[in-house]
């Protein structure tokens, strides 16, 4: 090559790539399209089976479950809703009614309202959603059976073309909220038979690509890695959103989102965190955005397995707990966007109990405790954590200094998704940062999941007591309030004196977006539904 | 034996490396710690779920089963599937791969477009301020890891200064895709004459090959300038100077020309070096390549995906190798095809 093709291939390559600078132009300026940033991709369409956020969401905004939890404005933030303990409302069915004293519940299927194909939804349909639910792997086959006593598709029952009741056998306190899963998406029953195999009768390998009910959304695009595009259903039963359009755009670096935002290229970030709380807080005060947050019920706990020594003794477990750093936690690593967790059970959930709780960041007293409970110190210690979960990575150093102070040589081990679960679930992990939260804000599912003894995969502290499991067993039928209630204080007694865990926070809900985004709405499962929002 | 013969022997060398090659991929996902069924069943599965998921995954058989499993059905073009999408790991890779081979070739078109030239300049102006500052420039890109390289640029070009798009993906969100022809959205749109999007794929390509490409441009640029000084100081050379010949023919024509012959072999390199950059870059500009991906389906231990991104790394090595060896003959009239 010589100097002149040089200087000539030069000035074409400047020129080409100065032909593609302009101003840059985004879907965020289409007033009806709301573009929002997140970094998950759809697993499953299935709404049995569905595992990310994206499935989830999806699922949640184009599909009716049978009733829904009802949102309520909430005072001192306009523009945002909240969905209230034992509040409901009619989706696909319009009204319900119980029998039997509420072992009974009946569905009352809304009149008119058609799937995509054009065949009513039915009574029938609704069984068939939940006989599929009920023997299809997935979430159902285990939440009817052990938490409302729904065993068999006997159950259900069609007592016309829109009237369908599902029998339990005895009343319980949890079924409402259980009906409102998204887990019990109404699906067309012709389409997924017309999809079913003789290997796969729940047609549960179609599913995980296609949605077969109604919402109001549909599934127009899912591009793994780039985006999921959701439109607006037309005559649909709600009134018509605002948003037409709902780009769900996947940003998978946190620093992309936050420019994002700052440069309103987009209008909102969701997921879980979607932005950590250091990057929330820079984002505070930022002309044109704003950030919305309320306390919810996602629980950060310090799992210590009590198959272990020493975390089989009880006052090494009381003497973690004093040594916790909360109040350097809260300010440092979580911003304020988090509440300190003071008992077992969310601090939104019916039957909390936040004066039950002694401990609080006491070194003095920690290493007294130590002295009393014989153990040899040095103790080495491994302290597990997932992966890019930031807060925890960072709490982590924290207790890691604390807990060096009475006593234990603690090495922070950092783990992927598939190994912090195995290593957990084969008991190998001696502390660990969990987290979880409850689809149903009931202090027995909560419970039942976390301290039973027979929850052998949800139970990370490995703890076991006969009393508690009793306790929980009788409870999760419990139709008096009073009584249950009363149990969920004496459990948290019990679980708070055994120092189960090493108490750390619940997560605020926190989502940053453009000023002139209001009508967001949250529920119990955390999963933004669209339908209600706009743009003032 | 002539070029034909020599290059049947080559690709069938290939065979046994990639025969090794499916055994190393399924034998580092064997080896990794984590067990994908529970990934899949997820946070309320129960024994018996994760045990179903385990059969149906085939993770409860002998070692040699799996392996023979996952051996035949590559042969039949199965991948396995990807629990993050929830689609055959072919489909997702059909995506993909056009996007990361996209980014990999414009990197490589930047770092060969900047760094011959440099190069070159910096051996003709021996120790002048154009040779220190091409200096700088190398030790900086390697010295300066490309996601900080890629979110300065963002930062400035981007949320400054507004000339760079939104890293949303490959193209404006008015734009629609060209007609698929290559999966290269610059080359499809050059062959359909969309001239809409190949001015947004050039756009959105800008910034992340500019990332990547200054990563790797350094060891090209100090190659040229070494071999450009030896041979500057090389007997013919110094002939055809005391000719003279005009500077511009004994520099680019007579110098150059010979010194480029070992850049080939650093290009096969080097293209190594942006296979492996790909993964941090695609994840600073949510580029929709295999980066994201991978990454992904390493820590949820999703077999699928993660024996087909080494299984593809390593495939795209052996034939880079392989061309480079080919191209290295012809371009050096001393090698003989034995």
């Amino acid at each position: 090559m010589d100097r002149r093709s040089f200087l000539k291939i030069s000035a074409g390559a400047a020129a080409l790539g100065s032909a593609g600078v302009r101003p840059v132009r985004s879907d965020a300026q289409d007033k009806r399209t709301l573009v929002v940033a997140w970094d998950t991709d759809i697993d499953t369409l299935d709404p049995a089976q569905f595992k990310a956020i994206g499935g989830y969401v999806t699922i949640a905004n184009c599909y009716d479950t049978p009733i829904a939890w009802k949102v309520q404005p909430i005072q001192g933030k306009p523009g945002f809703a909240l969905s209230q303990p034992a509040q409901w409302e009619g989706a696909a069915a319009e009204s319900w009614a119980m029998e039997r004293d509420g072992a009974t519940i009946v569905l009352k299927v809304r009149q008119g309202l058609k799937f995509p194909s054009g065949r009513p939804v039915t009574a029938q349909a609704v069984k068939y959603c939940f006989d599929r639910g009920l023997q299809s792997p997935g979430y159902m086959r285990l939440l009817f059976p052990s938490l409302i006593g729904v065993k068999s598709p006997e159950q259900f029952e069609v007592r016309d073309e829109h009237t369908f009741a599902m029998r339990m056998e005895q009343p319980n306190p949890m079924a409402m909220d259980i009906l409102a899963l998204s887990n019990n998406a109404i699906m067309d029953p012709d389409e997924v038979k017309a999809h079913a195999t003789q290997g796969d009768p729940w047609a549960a390998e179609w599913l995980k690509r296609n949605i077969a009910g109604i919402g109001p959304y549909r599934l127009v695009k899912n591009e793994p890695g780039v985006e999921i595009e959701l439109q607006a259903t037309k005559n649909y039963w709600r009134p018509e959103p605002y948003f037409q359009r709902v780009v769900l755009k996947f940003v998978p670096n946190e620093t992309d989102r936050v420019l994002l935002l700052k440069r309103k290229a987009i209008d909102m970030v969701v997921g879980r965190p979607g932005l950590s709380p250091k990057n929330v807080k820079s984002l505070e005060g930022e002309q044109g955005l704003k950030v919305f947050s309320v306390p919810d019920t996602t629980c950060h706990y310090l799992a210590m397995n009590q198959q272990r020594a020493p975390f089989n003794n009880l006052k090494v477990r009381q003497a973690i707990n004093y040594a916790i750093p909360i109040q350097a936690l809260m300010p440092s690593v979580l911003f304020g966007y988090a509440t300190q967790m003071k008992s077992p059970l969310p601090h939104l959930t019916p039957g909390y109990t936040g004066n039950l709780s002694p401990y609080k960041h006491d070194i003095g007293k920690a290493r007294q405790l130590m002295k009393e409970s014989d153990v040899k110190t040095p103790i080495p210690v491994k302290l597990a954590v997932r992966v890019g979960y930031v807060t925890h990575e960072q709490a982590a150093v924290w207790l890691q200094r604390e807990l060096e102070k009475i006593g234990f040589k603690v090495e922070i081990v950092k783990e992927t998704d598939a190994t912090f679960r195995q290593v957990a679930i084969k008991g190998d992990h001696e502390l660990s940062i969990e987290s979880w939260q409850s689809w149903v804000n009931d202090p027995w599912y909560h419970l039942n999941f976390l301290m039973h003894s027979r929850s052998k995969f949800t139970n990370a502290s490995f703890y076991s007591n006969p009393v508690l499991d009793k306790i929980i067993d009788e409870s999760l039928s419990e139709t008096n309030p009073d009584r249950r209630l009363g149990n969920a204080r004496v459990a948290q007694k019990i679980l708070i004196d055994d120092a189960v865990w090493g108490f750390l926070w619940y997560d605020s809900w926190t989502r940053v977006m453009k000023t002139d985004i209001t009508g967001i709405e949250k529920r119990w499962d955390t999963f933004e539904r669209y339908y209600g929002a706009r743009r003032a | 034996m002539g070029f034909g013969g020599y290059l049947l022997r080559r690709v069938l060398l290939v065979v046994p490396t990639l025969a090794g090659v499916t055994v190393i991929s399924f034998a580092l996902t064997y080896l990794l710690p984590g067990n994908p069924a529970l990934v899949k069943a997820g946070a309320l599965a129960t024994p018996d779920v994760v045990r179903d998921i385990e059969r149906q995954m085939g993770l409860d058989r002998p070692v040699h089963v799996q392996y023979w499993r996952y051996v035949s059905g590559l042969l039949r073009g199965d991948l396995g599937e990807s629990s993050s999408t929830g689609r055959p790991v072919l489909v997702d890779f059909r995506q993909r791969v056009p996007a990361t081979l996209e980014l990999t070739l414009a990197s490589l078109f930047v770092a060969v477009a900047i760094g011959v030239p440099l190069g070159v300049l910096s051996a003709v102006h021996r120790d002048s301020l154009l040779d220190h500052v091409s200096r700088l420039l190398g030790v900086g890109g390697v010295a300066m890891p490309s996601f900080w390289t890629g979110l300065l640029l963002l930062y400035v070009f981007f949320y400054l200064l507004g000339v760079a798009p939104p890293p949303l993906g490959r193209l404006a969100a008015d734009v629609s895709p060209p007609t698929r022809l290559t999966g290269l959205y610059v080359i499809d749109a050059a062959l359909t004459a969309n001239g809409a999007a190949l001015v947004s794929a050039l756009h959105h390509l800008m910034l992340p090959a500019l990332t990547l490409g200054f990563a790797v441009m350094a060891p090209l640029t100090r190659m040229v300038r070494a071999t450009m000084l030896e041979i500057l100081e090389s007997d013919y050379v110094k002939a055809a100077w005391a000719a003279g010949l005009p500077r511009r023919r004994v520099v680019y024509g007579d110098a150059l020309r010979n010194a480029l012959i070992p850049v080939i072999t650093v290009l096969g390199v080097i293209f190594g070096f942006l296979m492996a950059g790909n993964v941090v870059v695609e994840m600073v500009y949510a580029w929709p390549g295999l980066g994201h991906y991978a990454v992904t389906a390493l820590v949820t231990k999703d077999p699928g995906p993660i024996q087909s991104f080494v299984l593809f790394v390593a495939v795209m090595y052996v034939f880079v190798n392989l061309a480079v060896d080919l191209l290295y003959g012809l371009a050096d009239p001393r090698i003989r095809f034995r």
